[in-house]
This record gives structure tokens, C-alpha cells and sequence, in this order.
């Protein structure tokens, strides 16, 4: 039988789905797995199922407590909050499930060539990233945004380009080990070219690296619109996102809690669940060294 | 193309590396050998000697933190380390070929055999694997590298090697960690391979008695 490109699709469907069925097999993986697809699959289905318009105001209504009408109480202007809080993750979900892959994929690729070309230039591009990784993120980020405006279409970009500086490191940390191996020095006496060496050598023995990784800077990219978001430089009201409307509500947190807890259990829900996802994945692919630990 | 000069010529050849006190470390010291067309070369040393280097230098690649001190490589008249990156590339693979020492991690083992740039390459990869004696080249193709044994994975990396149709053939101790019998038959399948396709030159790097079996009288 001749590996058609049929038979190397199965053989990764295969793979994925044993790697799948390897992080659900752990507690970790399980739950963690569970609440991103909760998450992903309520920012879905949220603008069918939500009871009330996300900018309907109902002033006999302001920061009324939980009842069988309004299951998470209403905020300060009278809008519903589950129906905010549901609705809330789409904005950050959708700006993250973009920028995040991006950032893999441009840091990785930046990260293998460096580790691969090695030399004076690699430890040049090095240390500009350790400079990058020393400035406080917010700050860099604030830079950015303030001078190019706060859509989707700068904060995109703006997280990929800073989370893809972390991606460089780890993926140029991955790769010598896998450069020193005789398959490389094969490829290299083949004549293979820099770029089929990173294609067919050097990147399916990172890209195990480098999905753990996805999963990590996904859950901090997360973090970080929201914090946008909080500080008033993500999305614009009224759009409902968690950071916005844990700026709005933080004001009327000592007698109306509800309109900080509903956005803060959503987002720490799908951050925990994020992080316990990548703990399992790093497990399930062997990069985590307590790999044999059951969680 | 020339076919009357020397096919490979390697002068007065140092290469090494500068160890953390700063001071040079050579591993290969003034090396001289030629190969002419149709000439067979062994090269026999212990462990550790400077067997692979110098088998990559002829190639003109060294590997990170070795450099040549002094010394030339010619490959058909031409100075191969004053050549460009893709003027190597062209080179190696192509006129000048080499059999890695260890097969079984030489072939990328995420890789199927048969993961080939384009479909149309399967025919022409299957008959190469024919000509090493591969019994059914199709399931060889599918396989992972860590599912043939290591006779099958060096065979494929003849079959590799042979490719290119190369003018030169270096071979980096090719029956290392092989049975006796696969010993026997790599060595053979060479020569009857060179033999039946009237190549130029196959330098042949060895080891132990199984170089002066593979090749005329060594000179290092």
C-alpha cells in the first residue's frame, strides 16, 4: 500500500484522536477540555438562546438581585446580566481563536530559523527578545493600541505580533536538540534547503512544543483583551465583553456583586479550564517531565 | 562535465574548533587524498577519528562549531567551500551523494518512507527501491522509518543516495550496527549498483575489516 495523501490523513486523524482520547483520560484534560467546549460552544449557540437583548435597558430594574427572571441579577443600567455574561466571551474568543494561532505560527517560525541558522545572528535576535520580554506587556501593548486605535483590526495583530515573542523563545529553545540529530545532517547532505529542512525536519519535531505552548499564550491573550478591555482600551460599549463589564459593575461590587461575580466565574472558567487543557496536553505529548503524574 | 581529473581532491585539510580556554582543536589535521573516475577509496580509522567530518567536509559542510582551519576540498575541479549555499544544495543530493553512517536515525522518523514532494515521484522511488533489492517497494513507502529493520533502513538510504545519480559516492560506515549478513550485502549491492551504472567515483568510508573488503587498499 502507497501512502496517499488519504492513508496520511487518516494516520492523522488517527493520531489527533488518540491524542485527544490520551488528555481526556486524565482529570485534568477531562475537565479542562469540558469547560473550553462549554465556553466555545456557548459563544456559538449564545445569540439563540439569550433571554433579553444584550442593550435592553430596563430602568425600574437597575441592580436588582437574582430572581427567576433575571438568573444573575441586573446591572447598573438595567440590562440583563446572564444574558451579558453569555454573550460576553464571543468578542474575546473570536479576537484570541485569531491572534492566537497567528502568533504560534510566526514565533515558531522565527524561533526554529534562529535555532536552526544559530551563529552570531541567533544570539542577537535573541537578546532584542530578551529585551522585548523584559518590558511589561500592558506597556507595550498600551503603545500600540493608543496610537492605533482599539478595533478588532489593531488587536489582532497587536496580540499576535507581543505573544508570538514568547513563542520565539520556547520554540528556539526546542530546536538545537532536534538540529544536532543526524536526520538534519542527512537532510543538510541530501541538499535540502533551510526552509524544507524546517518544514519536513525541524517542525513536526516542535510542533508538540509549540501546540502546548498555543494553549498557554491563548489563556494569557485571554487575560489580556479582557485587562484591555477593563482598563477601556478593548471593545466600546455597549458591546458585551467580561472586562468591560467588570469595569462597569466594580462600582457597585459592595451591594450588587452579581454584576462582577457572573463575568469573573466565566472568565476564570475558561482560563482554568485553558491552562488544565495545556497541563494535559503536555502530559498526553510527553514535553511535561511529571508526565506520569495522574492530574 | 569533466571525467579525466580527479573527481574529488582534498588538500592539506584542517578542521576543528576553538574550546572554551580559546585554543584550536583540530579534529581532522592536513589531510590530503584523491579520487579519481572509477577509483574506490577506503578510509579506515577507530572511533572518534574524524571518519564523519571528513566525510562532510568533502561535502563542504561542517557541523556547528567545527571550521576549517586550512586546507581545500575540490569536487570536479571546483573549490567546494568557495561555492554559494545554493550552489551546494544543488550539489549535494545530486552529483555528490552520501550514505549516513546510521540509517535509522538519519531518515526522519516522523516521516513515512514514501513522504514524497510530489505523487509523481512514488514511481520513480520505487524503482529505486527495487534496484537495492527491496522486497514490495509499496509497503516499504507506507512504512515509518522505525518499522523496517536495519538492513531495509539502510537499503532505503542507498536508494536515497542513488537518486540523484551521483557522481561520487561517499559512504560514512555503512554497515555499522548491521548483522553479518546485511554486512555482506550492502557492500555488494554497491558494487554491483556502481558497476552496472558506470559511475565516475565511489569513496568508500569505513571501519574496521569490512573496509578492505569494500575497497582497494585504504591511504588516510
Amino acid at each position: 500500500m502507497t501512502a496517499t495523501p488519504a492513508s496520511r490523513t487518516n494516520t492523522r486523524l488517527s493520531r489527533v484522536a488518540a491524542v485527544l482520547g490520551d488528555v481526556m483520560s486524565r482529570p485534568s484534560g477531562a475537565i479542562g477540555l469540558t469547560l473550553v467546549a462549554a465556553h466555545v460552544v456557548l459563544a456559538l449557540i449564545s445569540p439563540l438562546i439569550v433571554p433579553y437583548g444584550y442593550t435592553t435597558m430596563n430602568s425600574a430594574m437597575m441592580l436588582t438581585g437574582p430572581d427567576a427572571a433575571h438568573w444573575l441579577g441586573t446591572d447598573h443600567l438595567g440590562r440583563n446580566v446572564f444574558t451579558r455574561v453569555l454573550l460576553g466571551g464571543r468578542e474575546a474568543l473570536s479576537v484570541t481563536g485569531i491572534a492566537t494561532p497567528v502568533a504560534v505560527i510566526w514565533g515558531g517560525f522565527v524561533g526554529i530559523f534562529f535555532g536552526l541558522v544559530g551563529g552570531r545572528i541567533d544570539e542577537v535576535m535573541m537578546r532584542v527578545v530578551d529585551a522585548f520580554l523584559s518590558l511589561p506587556w500592558i506597556l507595550k501593548m498600551l503603545v500600540l493600541i493608543v496610537t492605533l486605535g482599539t478595533g478588532i483590526e489593531v488587536l489582532i495583530p497587536t496580540l499576535a505580533f507581543f505573544y508570538g515573542i514568547p513563542v520565539i523563545r520556547s520554540a528556539r529553545a526546542g530546536t538545537p536538540a532536534v538540529v544536532a540529530r543526524d536526520c538534519v545532517s542527512a537532510a543538510r547532505a541530501r541538499g535540502h534547503g533551510r526552509m524544507t529542512i524546517i518544514r519536513r525536519e525541524l517542525l513536526p519535531n516542535v510542533l508538540d512544543t509549540l501546540m502546548v505552548e498555543g494553549a498557554m499564550r491563548w489563556s494569557w491573550m485571554l487575560l489580556a483583551f479582557s485587562s484591555l478591555s477593563f482598563l477601556g482600551f478593548g471593545v466600546s460599549p455597549p458591546t458585551p465583553d467580561w472586562g468591560l463589564m467588570i469595569a462597569d459593575a466594580r462600582g457597585f461590587m459592595s451591594f450588587a456583586p452579581w454584576g462582577v461575580l457572573g463575568p469573573v466565574i466565566a472568565l476564570s472558567s475558561l482560563i482554568i479550564g485553558i491552562n488544565l487543557t495545556a497541563d494535559a496536553l503536555a502530559k498526553a505529548l510527553g514535553i511535561d517531565r511529571a508526565q506520569k503524574a495522574p492530574v | 562535465m569533466k571525467m579525466d581529473g580527479n573527481v574529488i581532491e582534498i588538500h592539506d585539510l584542517s578542521v576543528g574548533f576553538t574550546g572554551r580556554s580559546g585554543a584550536t582543536l583540530p579534529v581532522l589535521r592536513n589531510i590530503d587524498l584523491t579520487v579519481r573516475p572509477g577509483e574506490s577509496l577506503g578510509i579506515v580509522g577507530e572511533s572518534g577519528s574524524g571518519k564523519s567530518t571528513l566525510a562532510l567536509a568533502a561535502m563542504g559542510f561542517l557541523k556547528r562549531g567545527l571550521r576549517r582551519l586550512n586546507g581545500s576540498v575540490s569536487f570536479l575541479d571546483h573549490d567546494i567551500f568557495a561555492r554559494t549555499r545554493p550552489e551546494l544544495e544543488k550539489i549535494r543530493g545530486g552529483q555528490l551523494a552520501l550514505i549516513p553512517q546510521d540509517s535509522g536515525q538519519s531518515l526522519t522518523h516522523t516521516l513515512r518512507i514514501g513522504a514524497l514532494p510530489a505523487a509523481e515521484h512514488t514511481a520513480r522511488a520505487t524503482e529505486l527501491l527495487r534496484q537495492v533489492r527491496l522486497p514490495d517497494p509499496a509497503a516499504i513507502l507506507s512504512g515509518f522509518p522505525h518499522e523496517l529493520s536495519g538492513g531495509q533502513q539502510q537499503r532505503v538510504a542507498v536508494a536515497m543516495a542513488l537518486a540523484g545519480e551521483p557522481r561520487a559516492l561517499l559512504l560514512d560506515e555503512p554497515t555499522t550496527g548491521l548483522d553479518v549478513t546485511t554486512q555482506a550485502h550492502i557492500p555488494e549491492l554497491l558494487r554491483d549498483i556502481a558497476r552496472t551504472r558506470g559511475w565516475a567515483v565511489a569513496l568508500s568510508i569505513a571501519v574496521r575489516w569490512r573496509a578492505t573488503d569494500a575497497a582497494k587498499p585504504a591511504r588516510t
